[in-house]
């Protein structure tokens, strides 16, 4: 029961947030000086067609009639439309949004498979050869650019070595060839769904290069932050008591300690999940990913504004999220961590 | 358990890195069951048969695709929309005998005063769909460009009141005002003709790559932000011959480095709008063909002819004279040719006997002098009552073509004493701010123009023909007998185009005396083929388009 209050709470504050953000946002990107009706209608209309675009895209109302009836249609689903491309911004949402989720999906597999094990053993062989070179690593991924790391990767993998892809998200020999039939717009899932397994193959291989370039930062972060967790959490007590009972070493790190080190480094990794989503836009310029980031920095470049508040929003809707997720998850796995 | 779950995850993760890494796919790999139904024309061949491989051509694409719809799209989708649908006429190449050629149309005439015009249709044609070309067909592409009312491209039809049909293969067209149907009707915008199956849908069905033409190439998938590719329409009125592409492949990639890498590495075939200091090292790569010829864009710094100091001809002639424009020629490795007047020098209607000004800092600083402008406080910048010579210049940031001239022009502003304060900004900021209250406004901005159809009326008019409200004409100019002279001029196309030839290049003597703007370079039109593609014939009335039919290849 207090859980579920401590969610509507949440969720209720969340909407306090959204709020907030959806008003700054909206009026910032009103406050641009931009013609969206000229930009809507293209730049050679007539003056009637062009006050015909004004008044439907409703720019001649005052700016909180606009923000109300903007609010209004993102409610019943509508994130209005791109003046540059006159499409409904929900359409290019369902394309770019996947793509994006499935990048920074597979980059944290990438985080936790790599960040969470040498943090692990970082703090379990402290002082050791393993712990110096867990340090240097995660310094180096935290502090390395992740542009030109993405621009390192696809020198050193791609044309040295000839391995994986320089961009996009799937071959064209694979687009004439075996053509993916999209359905949830996450390719690995249409692919393996299908049993498209030439394209699954190749969409891996597209994944796997810009996914390690935006898995970078938060690698070297959750070593760092799993490493000083680990260190404290083993000189409690109990983890002396764990030694004296002669529990394995496995099972003292990765089952007694880890789990209460664990935590802090799952906050930070989710706020990193959900900085990812806007944040991908270097490595999406970088490997050609027509994903959200790619989306939004052609908006802005363009002014075009529906699409820039939408994109906030849905940015901000996650991270509130992630945030309530966390904090039950956090919850759930330490039972000093109360909902109430 | 948690030990099983790590060494699975790890095991796992291995395997697809290794599997994924060293297995990219093979272009000549056998083709297996596709989940989606290809289109009858490129059908997968039968299991028991050896696969064919298809000729596939591959475009490196310089931006996303923003409209379908051939009624809307006015950006960088031509290059696509002109090979699925067909122009009644064609604009032929600068120095071909006819300046017209024949397309879905194989006649025309107009009446004498260019208010009525005539086409006959060409017979035998279908669209992709399978609908027949006729007369009816033009009359729904018609009335599908009317219904957007001057959107996107469709104003190049303004004129046309009313469509007849006269008989299936004869369509007369009635202008409101004279008109020269024949050239607007060659037009890379809004010049295709539709399927009557498709006139009528919403824009958002277009941008889902539906519509057909009557093109050689008609689309078989789209994904977007990433890759178009198009599939060869077997029934195309022309025929095919075996050594044509089979497919076109425009993949989009927006960042020049990675588009040089692509061409260089052969995972491109076709690159166009190469950057000048790129030229020569792509021209000693022996796998490329490099092509610079005409075109009709050309770069201009319209100058704020109504604010003071430049709304003096004297200082604004100043300006002219001051511009470097041999080392900006120097630089463009010939992509870039020194402008002469404000219409292209491939155009009909340029201007060849107009005056050029030239890079000529003594006459520029007399002239100042003679506008009263002194640098009477020796801080090294002219000033008169009080007021320093400064001048700022706004331009579109990041795009090389529009950063070299600027900043090439400061230090020798700065050797006649005029201080250029230049501002980049991107070109949707830089477009709002040019179209404020010109006593508010920039004193120079850079405009580079490409024409919607080929006529020197299209740059004459929409940067020098007076404007009540500033839209596409930034340095306000505003000369009634120079608006008169265009007007009739664009009238006498469709009937006299002799004489309208003549009257554009007056209006050109106007300008250059008054000298609106500075008109820096012409800019050629360049691309890079893999070697062994033959056939390809630039025509600058299409920028950015490769007929893709014409191309032949030994693959």
């Amino acid at each position: 029961m207090a859980k579920a209050e401590y969610v509507v709470k949440r969720l209720l504050l969340a909407l306090l947030v959204l709020v907030g953000v959806s008003i700054i946002t909206f009026v910032i990107a009103r406050m641009i000086p931009s013609d969206p009706a000229a930009l809507y209608v293209g730049p050679r209309a007539k003056p009637e067609t062009r006050e015909a675009a004004r008044i439907k895209l409703g720019l001649d109302r005052p700016l909180y009639e606009q923000y109300l009836r903007y609010m209004g249609e993102v409610l019943s689903g509508d994130f209005g439309i791109s003046v540059r491309s006159r499409r409904p911004i929900i359409e290019d949402l369902k394309i770019f949004l996947p793509a994006t989720l499935e990048l920074v999906f597979v980059s944290m597999i990438f985080t936790l498979l790599i960040g969470l094990p040498l943090g692990v053993l970082s703090a379990a062989f402290k002082d050791g050869w393993v712990d110096h070179f867990s340090r240097v690593f995660a310094v180096v991924n935290v502090s390395m650019p992740v542009f030109w790391l993405a621009l390192l990767l696809q020198l050193l993998i791609v044309r040295q070595l000839g391995l994986f892809h320089i961009g996009g998200r799937v071959s064209r020999e694979i687009a004439i060839l075996h053509p993916i039939d999209q359905i949830t717009g996450f390719y690995l899932i249409d692919t393996a769904l299908a049993g498209n397994w030439s394209a699954f193959r190749d969409v891996l291989s597209h994944l796997i290069l810009p996914s390690i370039a935006l898995a970078s930062y938060g690698i070297g972060l959750s070593i760092r932050m799993t490493r000083a967790n680990m260190v404290e959490v083993l000189q409690q007590k109990y983890i002396t008591a764990a030694w004296a009972a002669g529990l394995t070493r496995r099972e003292v790190f990765f089952r007694q300690a880890l789990k209460n080190a664990i935590v802090p480094t799952l906050m930070v990794l989710s706020l990193n999940f959900v900085w990812q989503i806007s944040g991908a836009m270097l490595v999406e310029i970088v490997f050609l990913w027509p994903g959200l980031g790619t989306y939004l920095v052609n908006a802005i470049l363009t002014i075009d504004f529906p699409i820039v508040v939408s994109v906030a929003l849905i940015v901000t809707v996650f991270y509130v999220l992630g945030n309530l997720f966390i904090d039950i998850l956090q919850a759930a796995i330490d039972p000093r961590v109360s909902l109430e | 358990m948690q030990r099983k779950v790590w060494f699975v995850v790890s095991a796992v993760l291995l395997v697809a890195l290794v599997v994924a890494g060293c297995g990219a796919p093979a272009p000549t790999e056998e083709p297996g069951p596709a989940p989606t139904e290809a289109p009858a024309a490129t059908e997968a061949p039968a299991a028991t048969e050896e696969p064919s491989v298809p000729k596939v051509v591959t475009w490196i694409m310089w931006q996303q695709f923003i409209d379908l719809d051939p009624a809307l799209a006015f950006s960088s989708e031509h290059p696509a929309l002109n090979l699925i649908y067909e122009n009644l006429v064609y604009m032929n190449p600068p120095g071909a005998a006819e300046l017209l050629s024949p397309g879905l149309a194989t006649s025309w005439e107009a009446n004498e005063d260019a208010t009525e015009w005539t086409f006959h249709l060409r017979e035998g044609v279908t669209f992709q769909d399978g609908e027949p070309f006729n007369a009816d067909a033009v009359k729904a592409t018609f009335e599908h460009y009317a219904a957007q009312e001057g959107a996107g491209c469709t104003f190049i039809w303004g004129a046309v009141e009313d469509v007849e049909v006269v008989d299936d293969y004869t369509v007369k067209l009635y202008n409101s005002y004279p008109a020269a149907l024949d050239i607007i009707a060659t037009s890379s915008y809004c010049g295709e003709i539709i399927s009557p199956a498709d006139t009528g849908q919403p824009k958002e069905w277009f941008d889902a790559a539906q519509g057909h033409g009557t093109g050689p190439y008609m689309y078989e998938s789209y994904d977007k932000g990433q890759r178009l590719i198009l599939a060869r329409f077997d029934d195309y009125w022309k025929g095919w011959e075996d050594n044509q592409f089979d497919k076109v492949v425009f993949e989009i990639v927006e960042d020049t480095v990675q588009q040089l890498q692509m061409i260089e590495s052969g995972e491109g075939d076709i690159l166009r709008e190469l950057p000048p200091d790129k030229v020569e090292q792509l021209r000693a790569n022996e796998n490329l063909k490099v092509y610079v010829d005409p075109s009709y864009q050309h770069m201009q710094f319209l100058i704020n002819n109504q604010k003071a100091p430049t709304s003096d001809p004297l200082v604004r002639q100043a300006l002219a004279y001051s511009f470097p424009y041999d080392d900006l020629v120097e630089r463009g490795e010939g992509i870039f040719t020194q402008s002469r007047a404000a219409v292209p020098a491939a155009m009909w209607g340029h201007c060849a006997d107009c005056f050029q000004y030239s890079y000529d800092p003594v006459k520029a600083g007399e002239l100042l002098d003679q506008a009263g402008w002194v640098d009477t406080d020796g801080d090294g910048v002219r000033d008169k009552d009080g007021q320093p010579l400064k001048l700022l210049l706004t331009y579109t940031a990041g795009a090389t073509g529009h950063a070299w001239p600027t900043e090439l022009w400061v230090y020798p502003a700065g050797e006649i004493s005029i201080e250029l304060d230049t501002q980049g900004m991107t070109y949707s900021a830089m477009w709002e701010y040019n179209k404020q209250d010109p006593q508010m406004a920039q004193d120079i901005t850079i405009q580079q123009w490409w024409p919607t159809y080929v006529t020197p009326f299209d740059p004459l008019f929409s940067m020098y023909h007076c404007e009540e409200e500033p839209f596409l004409n930034t340095g306000y100019y505003c000369n009634p007998d120079y608006d008169a002279l265009i007007d009739e001029a664009d009238q006498l196309t469709g009937t006299d185009r002799d004489a309208a030839d003549q009257m554009f290049q007056d209006a050109q003597d106007i300008l250059t005396e008054e000298c609106p703007a500075v008109w820096v370079m012409d800019i050629a039109e360049s691309f890079a083929f893999t070697a062994d593609i033959d056939g390809f014939v630039n025509n600058p009335a299409y920028p950015g388009v490769v007929f893709i039919y014409d191309l032949t290849t030994t693959r």
